[in-house]
């Protein structure tokens, strides 16, 4: 064996170990959720869904509050983030050449790159300052435009990947552009676009950052409607894991693995949808 | 694709009647995502100018937190501390974070047999959308532990005369905590920038690499430096995205004004800084405004890094001629 056959031995072994610690974390991530997770939730029966969490040191309590939030803030923000970003991805691949319909497209991609705690301090500048108050609305605001960009990319990708036969197959039939976008290319391409929603929801449920200075922090109380306060699962992670309290790092680690667990369902899902997956 | 051929008609002039309708039907969801960064520029320079006002330059290049709630006369500010633990943070990410991505992009599209691939591709997605919280709660409570008793203390016991490990690791939360989470955090996003220059090179190049016999350690070598630029992009990606991650972070970084050379040592970023104490900060004169000057620099770091990776990777898509 020479000096390049050993060379490439080394690299390939090498290449090989690294790509297996780039992923190994995220395997101790889920287990380390699994294990501290299911001891919490065992523990404290099925009321951990549905009771309230427990003062310092007593116990395990529950964390309804903060699921019912973070479920209410996912269907709330997709309400108003899905519509925007399917009429705007519409938008952006029906007219390509006009310069109001490229600036939605780089726009809305850029929005990936405004770290999401700016987006936080935006809508508390411009809604939870004007109002006087945090609300599930602000909350919802904020995560609606973080999903923005997913849903753009994915239901444009969805529309341009639709033939362009299928177009002028419509317009012969005698259709208006409107028709034809919502009859048939919307038709067509529903996979890509309902991956995009997945995505976006997904995204937004395990949101943290943009809801620190929006939704107010009440973990007692289920949000009843859009001007309540309210709570996430993953603001109650980030405000317990940093309490010295043994058993709220504990309520923390139930919560870690209800977060996880939608999560996972949302991306098997999405993944049963479309092979690849960006997130 | 659709957007070639319908270009015609979406120039308003030369639009047919009929489409106006459409187009202007459809005109007030875009103009939301136009008033988005309008505000944003508007809300971000207007709270920030009375910081800039008062304290000027050393806004950014003194490490001061002094606030008062006595009055605005009282108060000092200066950002270096947040501005220093977001550079030493990041860049430690990006650099652990390039080596293991290129393994992977290299491991996936040459190494792995089908069924792994895909398996491999699966992890790496689920990586990339996992919330970041979780990451949080792992690296406070199962790396930190871990990274304090097998890596900072034998690095402080044994290589304590270097500057990088000259501290004592205190709780173990650090830069060096941070760094290798972030790390983590964003491999499948730099992955996912390299992989696609990495299929844009032509197969003639590939055979050609390896027709002239190549070992697979110099085909790697010659397909990298075919992909340089996505290789720079996805540096500065990683970068952006590291310097803007929040609550992970704020989580392991021990959240301290330090500029210290120590790995080893608690500090704070702009982002981790903003998300433990903005809440308060409308007790103080100028503290939001500070932070609302934070987040302006760190914005304009991260359109510009983003902007020079896109235009380095259109370099590579022009290239390969898509």
């Amino acid at each position: 064996m020479d000096a390049r056959d050993l060379k490439e031995k080394i690299f390939l072994a090498g290449a090989a170990l690294l790509s297996l610690l780039a992923v190994l974390p995220v395997f101790h991530v889920l287990l380390s959720v699994i294990w501290n997770g299911l001891g919490v939730l065992m523990e404290a029966g099925p009321s951990f869904l549905t009771g309230v969490p427990p003062p310092p040191n007593g116990g395990l309590g529950g964390i309804a509050p903060s699921l019912a939030g973070t479920l209410l803030l996912a269907v709330l923000s997709s309400l108003l983030g899905i519509p925007l970003s399917l009429f705007a991805a519409i938008f952006a691949v029906e007219f390509p050449d006009n310069p109001l319909a490229k600036g939605v497209r780089v726009l809305s991609k850029a929005l990936l790159e405004i770290p999401s705690v700016v987006v936080g301090m935006l809508i508390y500048a411009v809604v939870v300052v004007p109002m006087g108050r945090f609300s599930m609305l602000a909350g919802s605001l904020a995560l609606a435009i973080m999903m923005i960009p997913y849903v753009t990319t994915y239901v444009e990708q969805a529309l341009e990947g639709v033939p362009f036969t299928y177009r002028e197959a419509g317009f012969a039939l005698g259709l208006s552009r409107p028709r034809v976008v919502f009859d048939i290319l919307v038709g067509i391409a529903r996979r890509g676009i309902l991956t995009g929603i997945l995505i976006g929801f997904a995204k937004v449920l395990g949101e943290t950052a943009p809801l620190l200075f929006t939704l107010g922090r009440d973990r007692y109380n289920v949000p009843l409607g859009p001007l309540d306060y309210g709570d996430s699962i993953s603001l109650l992670i980030f405000d317990y894991a940093q309490t010295p309290y043994a058993n709220m790092h504990r309520v923390a680690w139930g919560a870690a693995l209800v977060l996880t667990a939608l999560f996972l369902i949302i991306f098997l899902v999405s993944r049963r949808l479309t092979e690849e997956v960006f997130l | 694709m659709g957007s070639g051929k319908g270009a015609a008609w979406s120039r308003w002039s030369l639009m047919p009647k009929v489409d106006r309708g459409f187009f202007l039907s459809l005109l007030p969801f875009a103009a939301v995502i136009f008033a988005v960064f309008a505000l944003l520029a508007y809300v971000l320079v207007e709270e920030s100018w009375p910081a800039i006002a008062r304290f000027g330059i050393s806004l950014f290049t003194e490490n001061v937190w002094r606030p008062s709630e006595r009055g605005v006369e009282f108060v000092r500010y200066g950002l270096l501390a947040p501005l220093y633990g977001t550079l030493i943070t990041s860049v430690l990410a990006a650099a652990l974070a390039l080596p293991l991505s290129l393994s992977t992009v290299f491991f996936i599209e040459e190494m792995a047999p089908r069924r792994i691939r895909d398996a491999f591709s699966s992890i790496i997605d689920l990586m990339a959308g996992l919330p970041t919280i979780i990451y949080g709660l792992w690296g406070l409570e199962v790396m930190i532990p871990f990274l304090r008793r097998w890596v900072m203390e034998p690095l402080h016991l044994h290589l304590g005369f270097l500057p990088t490990f000259s501290c004592d690791p205190m709780s173990g939360a650090s830069f060096l905590a941070a760094g290798l989470l972030l790390a983590i955090m964003i491999i499948p996003y730099m992955h996912g920038v390299i992989k696609e220059a990495y299929r844009q090179i032509p197969r003639t190049y590939r055979e050609a690499a390896l027709s002239l016999g190549a070992t697979r350690y110099e085909y790697f070598r010659i397909m990298t430096s075919l992909i340089r630029p996505a290789v720079v992009a996805a540096l500065l990606l990683g970068l952006g995205r590291a310097a803007s991650e929040t609550v992970a972070v704020a989580l392991v970084v021990g959240n301290a004004f330090n500029v210290s050379p120590c790995l080893l040592a608690p500090g704070y970023t702009i982002s981790s800084l903003i998300a433990n104490q903005f809440t308060e900060a409308s007790f103080f004169p100028l503290m939001e405004n500070v932070m609302f000057a934070g987040s302006l620099v760190l914005l304009i770091i991260g359109m510009v890094f983003s902007g020079v990776g896109v235009i380095m990777m259109r370099r590579v898509r022009r290239i390969y001629g898509r």
